[in-house]
């Protein structure tokens, strides 16, 4: 290759930074000499610049205007090896970047291309990109396909890295399919690849403490960590710390260990704020669940609220992200996250979930669902998807997740069995909270005052001004007034139902004129009915004691619920379940879900 | 090119068609250049061109030059948006900057090409027009693009 000297320069500097592990820097000096070549019309430079951009580009991250340059240079270049060396880079940032469907044409025209010319090399890199570009949850069989394929190409070649491809692709295939042989065979495969290069090394120790912690063994993974950090610092990878955080994090989450869980999961936050990654984001949320911080889970679940799970791409990241908001819905008891993480996952149910290049393993969807069942009230469903989740675990040897699952106790387990829970106050202005041997000392709440009150009468109305006086003699006044008198009332009732009556006459009529109209008028009128009447319509009054105390019941209650939700998410449900709050409040427990107070 | 819109096709792809690559790379040489790589165009070739306001047509190869070298002197810069192959040859979608008289001129394209082995036989171009710096000023202050 002839290159220019400035050319030549950046290319080497650039080399040499990626080699270093300085892949920003590398990036920045590969993109400065895209522009030189451009300037210089040296097609060849330019492309070594950008598939060397390429070949520093973090999985995961935005990809910028990378996939335009290497676009750029694909429509100038007719020669197959280059074409087919641009195509297949191109699709794996199209993957890398969670746009798996824009890389499908270059994947298929890279392998096209490849074929044709015959290098073994050159075909399993383009194999590599066509298995990036179909790795979602619905391509499993061709993905399947596809690594056999890299497997026989992978065969014939004594290249290292090629070879390393090939089993990294037979291990996530493995995984996926929950092949336990054959995920033992490419363990070893990986391995012996590790004694003859530092990149494997690291793929072998990273995988083998992922193999590991599936099986329930955190008796290696420190050895493991600190093998694939020595490998990753020697063969300077660029998104290595990625996969070491991960490591570090997830085998706390099995030993116990919170803290270092805590600070994974606070670094996977940051991490996903930073770079808008969806699906670290989710693990973020896993792991802060692991970690005993419900009140930061419960932040990040609120996030996937409205549409955000329907509309998350059917990419590599799919399934690793629903299974990791669902646990972490679960924990939190945001039913709302559940419903929509369990529609979506039940089609995949009995699906293995892999962190992308199988780092990690998340459990199996039959697991989450199951006890996603039990908490939308379809026990049939969560017994028969509970029965084959412990199966599968057991099959595998996973035992911290059968262990996990069979002590999570669906609610039907419980009924029939009464628990003892605290809520009570404690020296030090705190209040003990929570199932008896397991009760968590919180900072005081007025909530909780009341919430104590209420459960010491169950069935018994209370007055929420009497909640809030407590004995201490509260001045009762009168209100200032409902906020709309009777009379304005009746007529706005008599109106609507008027307007009903216009409604089921202009549907009769197809008349879309006079709908649109008498809609307009019935939702203003019930807008402001809602401001004015609370429930089952009464004239709500505002100004009064009563009204006042009403409202601060009603905040302090939710706020100590929540506080209670943050430590025993069961509890808080049954909270939410059983108290009323109103003018008069009241506790109405479910009787198949019996407590036994500890309230002094 | 956008990323948004850079991957939404492929480049031609091979196999059931034929392969345009080599008449897509000697199109935006020439585009860049204003030579005329060999081979590029049919003797023959014919050449529509829409503006905005206005329309040409050229029926040589020699005359698409002129009209080229007419309107956008060389040498310039194409940015590639999107290709796609058609029946007979592909579509190029792409923007195109260059310098003449102290301005830095911008215009977008589309050129349908229809081939006969790898010679284009046929133009049809759509052109914006050519922007002037005071143009492209005036559109970024007034219009914030989805996908610049």
């Amino acid at each position: 290759m002839t290159y220019s000297s400035t050319v030549r320069d950046l290319l080497d500097r650039a080399g040499a930074a990626r080699a270093a592990g300085r892949g920003g820097t590398a990036a920045r000096l590969y993109d400065e000499a895209a522009a030189h070549c451009r300037g210089e019309d040296d097609l060849e430079g330019w492309t070594e610049s950008v598939l060397g951009a390429a070949s520093v580009y973090v999985f995961g991250s935005e990809p910028g205007k990378l996939p335009a340059q290497l676009y750029d240079v694909l429509a100038r270049t007719t020669d197959d090896t280059a074409r087919a060396r641009l195509a297949a880079a191109l699709a794996r940032c199209w993957a890398y970047a969670g746009q798996p469907a824009r890389g499908v044409r270059f994947a298929d025209e890279a392998v096209e291309r490849a074929q044709r010319i015959g290098t073994p090399e050159l075909v399993a890199d383009c194999l590599d990109a066509a298995l990036a570009a179909h790795w979602g949850p619905d391509e499993l069989d061709v993905r399947r396909s596809l690594a056999t394929r890299l497997d026989d190409v992978a065969a014939h070649v004594l290249d290292p890295d090629t070879r390393l491809q090939a089993h990294l692709w037979g291990l996530q295939v493995a995984c996926e399919a929950l092949d336990l042989q054959a995920m033992h065979r490419q363990m070893r495969a990986l391995e012996l690849l590790g004694e003859e290069s530092a990149r494997a090394l690291f793929f072998a120790a990273s995988r083998r403490m992922m193999l590991d912690l599936l099986r329930g063994r955190t008796d290696t993974s420190a050895q493991l960590t600190s093998m694939a950090a020595v490998a990753a610092e020697q063969a300077s990878l660029a998104d290595a710390w990625m996969v070491l955080k991960a490591m570090e994090a997830y085998a706390a989450v099995q030993s116990g260990d919170t803290g270092t869980c805590a600070a994974g999961a606070a670094a996977c936050e940051a991490f996903a704020l930073a770079e808008g990654a969806t699906a670290v984001c989710s693990e973020a949320a896993f792991l802060w669940v692991c970690s005993g911080r419900l009140d930061r889970a419960r932040s990040l679940v609120h996030t996937f609220h409205g549409r955000v799970l329907d509309e998350l791409p059917r990419d590599v990241n799919w399934l690793l992200t629903l299974q990791c908001v669902l646990e972490a819905a679960l924990a939190v008891a945001d039913v709302e996250v559940v419903e929509a993480a369990a529609r979506l996952l039940t089609p995949y149910s009995g699906r293995a979930v892999f962190n992308a290049g199988a780092v990690m393993f998340h459990g199996v969807t039959d697991d989450t669902l199951s006890r996603a069942a039990a908490l939308l009230g379809d026990p049939d469903q969560a017994d028969r998807l509970r029965a084959r989740a412990l199966a599968t675990y057991e099959r595998l040897g996973a035992r911290w997740w059968r262990d996990r699952l069979a002590s999570s106790r669906p609610p039907d387990d419980v009924s029939g069995e009464r628990r003892r829970v605290h809520l009570h106050p404690a020296p030090g202005d705190l209040w003990l909270v929570g199932p008896d041997q397991a009760a968590v000392p919180l900072r005081a709440l007025r909530g909780f005052g009341y919430l104590r009150e209420l459960v010491r009468r169950p069935g018994q109305p209370v007055g929420a001004l009497d909640l809030v006086g407590a004995g201490t003699g509260v001045a009762v006044q009168p209100g200032l007034g409902e906020v709309l008198d009777r009379r304005a009332l009746a007529a706005y009732r008599q109106r609507l139902r008027d307007l009903d009556d216009e409604l089921t006459e202009a549907e009769g009529w197809s008349d879309a004129g006079r709908l649109q109209a008498v809609r307009t008028e019935r939702d203003a009128l019930l807008s402001e009915l809602g401001r004015a009447t609370g429930l089952g319509g009464r004239a709500r009054t505002t100004g009064s004691s009563e009204e006042r105390a009403r409202v601060a019941v009603k905040k302090a209650i939710s706020a100590a619920i929540d506080r209670v939700a943050s430590i025993d998410a069961p509890l808080a449900r049954h909270l939410r379940s059983g108290i009323h709050t109103g003018l008069t409040c009241s506790y109405q427990p479910d009787p198949a879900d019996s407590v036994d107070w500890v309230l002094d | 090119m956008s990323t948004e819109t850079s991957a939404l096709v492929s480049t031609a792809p091979v196999g059931a068609r034929p392969d345009t690559t080599a008449a897509v790379a000697r199109l935006i040489r020439f585009l860049e250049t204003g030579s005329v790589p060999d081979g590029l165009f049919a003797p023959d070739v014919f050449s529509d061109l829409s503006l905005p306001q206005w329309r040409l047509q050229a029926a040589t190869a020699e005359e698409i030059v002129a009209i080229r070298a007419a309107s956008h002197p060389f040498p310039g810069q194409v940015r590639v948006e999107r290709v796609e192959q058609t029946e007979h040859g592909f579509t190029i979608e792409f923007e195109e900057r260059w310098h003449h008289e102290r301005q830095q001129w911008y215009c977008r394209e589309m050129i349908r090409a229809d081939l006969v082995g790898d010679s284009i036989v046929e133009l049809s171009i759509y052109c914006t027009g050519d922007w002037d710096e005071a143009k492209q000023r005036e559109h970024a202050e007034a219009v914030r693009l989805l996908r610049p």
